[in-house]
């Protein structure tokens, strides 16, 4: 009777430990990180608007039926911008959130402080916006990567000034890792064009351009093309100030922007000064728009009150990707679910999704080194605004010629 | 442009810029003369000074951007008025073992909860005020905006103002009293809480002016307060601690430094990234020859 009970108790004990078991194992949700700059001196500006596209992408899925029978849960790693605290916040979610992949990014030098981390712990990252070539140029099997590359924006830039027939350019720079490597590569491709160019430097929180811009406005003959290459509040306050000089955008010279003037805030803050500045939009153009594309801008428009940029398509995509893999390996399983995104088709807001060079189909030779786990269908395209208070689905495509709305052999519209 | 034109506009844009240098060191000048504090966050009463600005004159509208530097100063004579009352007052009581470190920490954490707060609810983008005057002053290819001579006009008029309230108001004589010696100050029947008080509330509102005045010259984003913060400190350094001349003083020859420098290093590459060192060079070069600044006194 004594050993009946205890066999009975020990069942009991089983049978409950099983249960509680079986139970979070059915409850327990697939936890994905998400690393942004969420604050200063952070690009918090870009990295606010991409971590709500991430937890819009967790929303929708859990809506759906979530993954693999659990909820997904992103969880959030704010890196400031600073390379250290991206490591740090990276380290925190591998290791004390234990979560099974990393998406996201927006500055380039806190993906390279992270990569060591995923290839150490075997976590599958897909970087949303880090531009640098070396992200994916190291070839780490866990790191994937939706963005453009520093390389794969200056051919489209160069290629544009080449067909534009410009000849001198200058440009003001801002001193980032992004910004320097696309300016190393810009001035290569550009010397090589026989493009006399000139490169000024400015730190990230410059407010006064007045002094280089004077300098640049004294060329004789003037400047054709100018690159206000700076991102943030500096984005808009170069507009205003070279406008303001009559330097440009002008009749004589063209003001190339960054992506930044994708914000309406250009507006309130440079006025009629925007009005015919070129606009780079890493993505489709609204006339290619996919159906995700025109669904989700819908709901951002709602939340923000503009048009949706190439970073909240990527954070939003990334996202969605990782989620995807994670159901087409059928499991949490790195290994597993780098398997699956080596072998992904999968339609985000972008396009088409997939990685053409990995593990079972190494970079060719005659391939650059980046290509590793690089989606090869990034899109650019530059728009002019042509109107005061304009949104960017109204201006004007004017690059490259498949989706140009200029006549053809035009590149550009001259300022009033 | 010819070469004196060049010359002249610069400087003439580093002065301009130089006067709401001076403007915002003036108020940390002022904090450091009386309270003995360095306020870390200053930084972001010049930012809140810009975005009440900009919420008086956008968001509610109808008001003209002079009377949105008039707001900015008052919210922030409140707010500094506040902060000094709930945080920096047990201070002044004696009520806090380490005071110099007390006032560093509570400075510090005030400065990341106003960042923090107005980026939670202003959001991450940034705004401009619309601006004072349209057009400029153009000589050649350069122009000095309407915006910038206005504000620095407002600044001038401000400082020219504080010099004379300190110099002949009950007020300003009782706040350099307790800046000179707070005990012998007291035992002539001034309240040296109550000067601490207002002096921190004043200090506040000339931030919050240069927020203000350069909201509609630069866009203001919850971080827009940093560099300036930290030029400030240069500033009230090169110019002596305390001292409200070395403050003006500092605040002009730092925008002249910046601005000259900017458009005449050879190396256009590194003319503009440079801007800050130039004004650090100088900085360092008073303190080998000078070492308590231009116009601080010997302890």
């Amino acid at each position: 009777m004594r050993r009946l009970s205890v066999v009975l108790f020990v069942i009991g004990l089983a049978l409950v430990f099983a249960t509680m078991a079986a139970a979070s194992d059915t409850k327990e949700p697939i936890k994905i990180g998400v690393v942004l700059p969420m604050s200063p001196p952070g690009a918090y500006a870009s990295g606010n608007p991409m971590w709500w596209a991430a937890l819009q992408a967790a929303e929708e899925i859990n809506a759906a039926g979530g993954l693999l029978g659990r909820d997904v849960v992103a969880i959030l790693g704010d890196t400031r911008g600073v390379p250290e605290e991206a490591r740090a916040a990276t380290e925190r979610l591998i290791t004390k959130d234990k979560v099974v992949g990393v998406v996201g990014n927006y500055h380039s030098s806190c993906a390279l402080a992270q990569l060591d981390l995923f290839k150490d712990h075997n976590v599958p990252y897909i970087g949303a916006e880090p531009w640098s070539d070396d992200v994916t140029a190291k070839g780490y099997k866990q790191v994937f990567r939706i963005s453009i590359t520093n390389s794969l924006y200056t051919d489209i830039t160069v290629n544009w000034i080449k067909a534009a027939g410009f000849k001198r350019v200058a440009i003001i720079q801002e001193i980032t890792d992004w910004g320097l490597g696309v300016n190393k590569q810009l001035k290569e491709a550009m010397n090589k064009a026989g493009i006399k160019n000139e490169t000024a430097f400015s730190d990230m929180k410059t407010e006064d351009f007045t002094q280089t811009l004077a300098r640049f406005n004294q060329w004789s003959p003037p400047v054709d093309m100018f690159f206000g290459s700076i991102t943030g509040p500096g984005a808009f306050r170069i507009i205003k100030q070279a406008y303001d000089m009559g330097f440009a955008p002008s009749k004589d010279t063209v003001f190339y922007a960054t992506n930044a003037c994708l914000n309406p805030e250009v507006w309130e803050a440079a006025g009629k000064a925007a009005k015919y500045i070129v606009v780079t939009q890493i993505g489709l153009p609204p006339t290619a728009y996919t159906e995700v594309t025109k669904r989700e801008n819908q709901k951002f428009k709602e939340k923000y009150g503009r048009l949706m940029n190439a970073t909240v398509m990527e954070a939003y995509d990334s996202f969605m990707l990782m989620c995807e893999a994670i159901k087409d390996a059928g499991s949490t399983n790195p290994d597993k679910i780098i398997d699956a995104l080596e072998n992904i088709r999968w339609t985000g807001m972008r396009g088409e999704y997939y990685f053409p060079y990995g593990t079972k189909n190494p970079v060719p030779d005659d391939m650059p080194a980046y290509m590793w786990h690089q989606w090869p269908d990034v899109s650019e395209y530059l728009f002019q605004y042509t109107e005061v208070g304009q949104s960017p689905e109204d201006g004007t495509v004017i690059w490259p010629p498949k989706w140009s709305q200029l006549p053809k052999g035009q590149y550009f519209i001259p300022a009033e | 442009m010819h070469g004196l034109e060049y010359l002249f506009m610069q400087a003439a844009n580093g002065l301009v810029i130089g006067c709401l240098y001076a403007l915002m060191a003036l108020g940390l000048t002022l904090i450091f003369s009386v309270l003995k504090v360095i306020n870390f966050a200053h930084g972001e009463f010049y930012m809140i000074g810009g975005y009440m600005s900009y919420f008086l004159v956008t968001v509610i509208g109808g008001v003209n951007p002079f009377v949105g530097v008039i707001f900015g100063m008052v919210v922030l004579l409140v707010l500094g008025s506040t902060f000094d009352y709930l945080f920096l007052r047990p201070m002044h009581r004696g009520d806090v073992d380490r005071p110099d470190e007390y006032a560093i920490l509570v400075t510090f954490g005030l400065s990341f909860f106003l960042q923090n707060l107005v980026l939670a609810v202003a959001g991450p983008f940034p705004h401009r005020t619309p601006s004072f005057m349209e057009g400029g002053v153009r000589v050649g290819t350069f122009m000095i905006s309407a915006d910038r001579l206005i504000a620095a006009g407002l600044a001038l008029v401000l400082m020219f103002a504080l010099l004379m309230f300190i110099k002949l108001s009950w007020t300003g004589m009782a706040m350099r009293a307790v800046s000179q010696d707070r005990d012998a100050a007291s035992v002539t029947g001034i309240n040296p809480l109550r000067m601490a008080n207002f002096t921190f509330a004043l200090g506040a509102a000339l931030a919050g002016a240069s927020g203000a005045l350069i909201a509609p010259i630069f866009s203001v984003v919850p971080d827009v307060g940093v560099l300036p913060s930290l030029r400030s400190f240069i500033i009230v350094v090169l110019g002596g601690m305390g001292s409200i001349k070395g403050a003006i003083l500092g605040g002009i020859i730092i925008g002249l430094v910046e601005s000259l420098g900017a458009a005449f290093v050879p190396d256009i590459s590194r003319a503009l990234a440079y801007r800050s060192l130039y004004g650090l060079m100088i900085f360092v070069l008073v303190l080998l020859f000078r070492p308590r600044g231009l116009f601080g006194e010997a302890q």
